[in-house]
């Protein structure tokens, strides 16, 4: 019984050490997204970062929050906090370089996308967007 | 017009939350959206009501706006819900007739939200809409 907790827990080390960590050039993320992340995730719980099709733009973003972590994952952990984010390497190559936020105004506050340089335009809610043609 | 920043608004086709009154009300608020704007409100020195316009806008023609106002102008329609006014331009007031405004939060965000049985679609994420 205790070899095999200890074989999990050895598992889980060697699974998330296999995870390769985003870098400051690939996402960035505001002290105020990492903050209020921190307030809203469970024990386990990151946020997820996906790229799907669709939107008026033909790309949109997907934000959620996911207790699961697969194998083409890169990982954000906030150094103030713990706070972590996952991305797939699919999705990152849409949106490396952005930073993730936490906005608020007067009618939404809401973890967004912004200041993707991938980007060349997108609908004004901020959550489509069109790849750049290059 | 005004001097406060704006902000654009969700907009849902269907069924109110808020059960419906024998006679269309220019828009009605449900409690989290009376808490919501008493909040805001309450942070501003000099605004006195929060005003609905709308905008040709986004990808399906027609986006409503949200923003400050100290004073409400002449043909402004007004509502008024436990103590909080809200003001409806004109070009918004027929698009809106028979309307919920609510403010719907989950973990990830929170916003606004417009229930509106006049709309004909929205585009995907609810921002812009025909009628």
């Amino acid at each position: 019984m205790l070899t095999q907790k200890i074989g999990r827990l050895m598992a889980c080390t060697v699974t998330r050490q296999a995870h390769r960590m985003l870098t400051e050039q690939e996402i960035k993320v505001t002290n105020k997204a990492a903050s209020r992340l921190k307030e809203v995730v469970d024990n386990g719980e990151r946020l997820r970062l996906e790229v799907d099709g669709g939107g008026c733009s033909g790309f949109e973003y997907k934000i959620r929050l996911d207790k699961k972590i697969n194998n083409d994952d890169l990982l954000w952990k906030s150094s103030e906090n713990g706070a972590e984010i996952v991305v797939d390497e699919l999705s990152l190559g849409f949106l490396k370089g952005a930073t993730v936020d936490f906005v608020e105004d007067l009618m939404k506050s809401s973890f967004r996308i912004v200041n993707n340089p991938i980007a060349e335009k997108g609908c004004s809610c901020g959550s489509s967007f069109a790849p750049k043609m290059d | 017009m005004s001097k406060f920043g704006g902000a654009t608004a969700k907009v849902i086709k269907g069924a109110l939350k808020v059960r419906q009154t024998s006679f269309r009300a220019a828009l009605t608020l449900t409690n989290e959206a009376v808490s919501r704007i008493r909040v805001l409100l309450a942070q501003q020195n000099d605004a006195n009501a929060l005003k609905i316009g709308v905008r040709q806008k986004g990808c399906n023609g027609l986006t409503y706006t949200l923003e400050y106002a100290k004073d409400k102008q002449k043909f402004d329609e007004e509502v008024e819900q436990d103590g909080i006014k809200v003001w409806i331009e004109p070009k918004a007031q027929l698009s809106l007739l028979g309307s919920e405004m609510d403010y719907v939060t989950d973990k990830l965000s929170s916003e606004f939200v417009f229930r509106n049985p006049n709309i004909k679609g929205t585009c995907g994420c609810g921002e812009s809409f025909s009628i």
